[in-house]
This record gives C-alpha cells, sequence and structure tokens, in this order.
C-alpha cells in the first residue's frame, strides 16, 4: 500500500485513546451510583414518614372511640338501630 | 488477525475494562488504521476516525452480542467512522451508494507515490462506489468471509459476495484501461 503513518503514531495514538476512553466516561460513572444510592436512601426516608403518619391517623384513642361507639350501638334496641341507619345511610360524609 | 481471542479480550474488559481495553487496542488499532485509511485516504481523517471509533467500542462494549466476531463488530463501527469522515469532506468523495465517478487521490505528506503499480491499485478501488469499496478491501485486505463483510456492511451475504466481484472486475477493467 502507499500509505505510510508517522514514527511511533500507533503507540501514540493508544496512549491518546486509553486517557480519552477511560477519563471522561469515568468520572461520569463515578456519579451515577452516588446519585443512585442518594435516591434510595431518599425514598427509604420517605417511605418511614409516610408509614410514622399513617400510623399516627390511627391511634389508640381513635381506636378507643370507635370501639365505644361500637359498643353503644350494640346497646341500641333492633328499632333504634333501624331508624339510625335509615337516617344515616345516604349521609354523604358519614360514608366518605 | 489478533494476538488475544476475542473471549479473553472481552473477559477481560468485564473483570478490569481498563486491562481489557489496553488488550483490545493492542490486537485491533493497527488493522482498524489500515482500514479506515484505505477509505479516507488522508492520514488526518483516519487519526480523528480511529479515534472516535475505539472511543465508542470502549463506551459500547456492554452492547455488544457474541452473535458476531469482535472483529467484526469493531470493523463496522470503524467502517461507520471512515464514510462519516468522507462525508465531512464532500469534496473529496462521493456518499453511500453515490455515482461511481473516479475519485483522486489526495496527496498528504504520508503517501508514498513511488510505487506506481499500487497507487493504481488505490486510485481502482476508490473508482468503486463506498459499499463495494468497503466489500473489496474486506475480503482482500483482512481476509473475512462473506458472513462477517455482510454483518460488516449490514447487509446480505449474496450482497457483500455480488459488491466484491463488482468490485472485482472494475478494478481488473481499470487497471487494465490505465497500463
Amino acid at each position: 500500500m502507499p500509505y505510510r503513518v508517522p514514527d511511533t503514531f500507533f503507540d501514540d495514538m493508544e496512549r491518546r485513546i486509553m486517557a480519552k476512553a477511560v477519563a471522561s466516561p469515568r468520572r461520569r460513572r463515578n456519579l451515577l451510583p452516588a446519585l443512585r444510592r442518594s435516591a434510595r436512601v431518599a425514598g427509604a426516608v420517605a417511605a418511614v414518614a409516610l408509614l410514622l403518619v399513617a400510623v399516627e391517623r390511627v391511634t389508640p384513642e381513635a381506636v378507643a372511640c370507635s370501639t365505644e361507639i361500637d359498643i353503644a350501638f350494640d346497646s341500641l334496641s333492633d328499632a333504634d338501630r333501624s331508624s339510625l341507619l335509615e337516617i344515616y345511610q345516604d349521609d354523604i360524609f358519614m360514608n366518605q | 488477525m489478533t494476538s488475544f481471542s476475542d473471549n479473553d479480550i472481552l473477559d477481560t474488559m468485564a473483570s478490569n475494562p481498563e486491562a481489557g481495553f489496553r488488550k483490545l487496542l493492542g490486537a485491533y488499532k493497527e488493522p482498524v488504521y489500515w482500514h479506515i485509511r484505505r477509505i479516507t485516504v488522508v492520514h488526518h481523517d483516519a487519526e480523528d476516525a480511529l479515534q472516535e471509533t475505539f472511543i465508542r467500542v470502549f463506551r459500547n462494549i456492554g452492547k455488544f452480542r457474541r452473535d458476531m466476531s469482535l472483529a467484526a463488530w469493531v470493523f463496522r463501527i470503524a467502517s461507520n467512522e471512515a464514510l462519516r469522515a468522507l462525508d465531512r469532506r464532500k469534496d473529496f468523495h462521493s456518499p453511500l451508494d453515490g455515482a461511481t465517478e473516479s475519485a483522486g487521490i489526495a496527496a498528504d505528506e504520508y503517501f508514498d507515490y513511488s510505487d506506481l503499480e499500487t497507487v493504481r491499485l488505490q486510485r481502482a478501488i476508490h473508482s468503486l462506489p463506498p459499499k463495494q469499496q468497503l466489500a473489496f478491501n474486506l475480503r482482500y485486505y483482512d481476509e473475512f468471509d462473506y458472513a462477517e463483510i455482510a454483518r460488516i456492511t449490514d447487509s446480505t451475504v449474496a450482497a457483500a459476495k455480488a459488491n466484491y466481484h463488482a468490485a472485482k472486475e472494475k478494478i481488473i477493467r481499470f487497471m487494465n484501461s490505465h497500463d
């Protein structure tokens, strides 16, 4: 072939390519796992916070309160129960 | 073509990307450079395309599926980069599947005009459309089989054979008519 290359071209080229290929994508790649880890930690913290809020809503007082209502409802006569159900069965605030 | 097997290079790249890539470069940088140079002719264009080829290889090695040889995959990327380099120098060459005009051989300081026969052969090759050039170079210089040429050029085995034989005929005619 009539083509030639400068002396030490291939060695120089290998050094340049290695430097370029290995350097730039590495930096980017090192950031990604760190970002992923941070996102996972943030997700876990958010999940725990949501769980705490949900648990707080169902407090023992609320449970006790609803138990008292059940007991009171059980102690009503059949006629009273039917009348209560009839009055409140279509109440949108009671049934939401 | 390579001093390391494909598997050796790929396994090393999986465990130690830098060491694996060094093996890959050691095995492929020269044949890939000459492949690109035969297409671009000009050394500096070949140099840029070579660098771009191996950067792409390094960044995309995870996408390589072992349904073709590593050599074919690297040469496929190299061929695309070489054609892209040609495309950037539209004054020099027709685009892929373009006219079969006879292109001149661009002179640079890394071109040896002393062997007239080899210069004439390069002129003959450059008178071909790029797909025929590719098929001819990959078979004649790099000794790929037709199945691999088809993978490299994204065509069929039949098309690779047809391109190679058409190229050979045209080159013979060119050489005979330019005695």
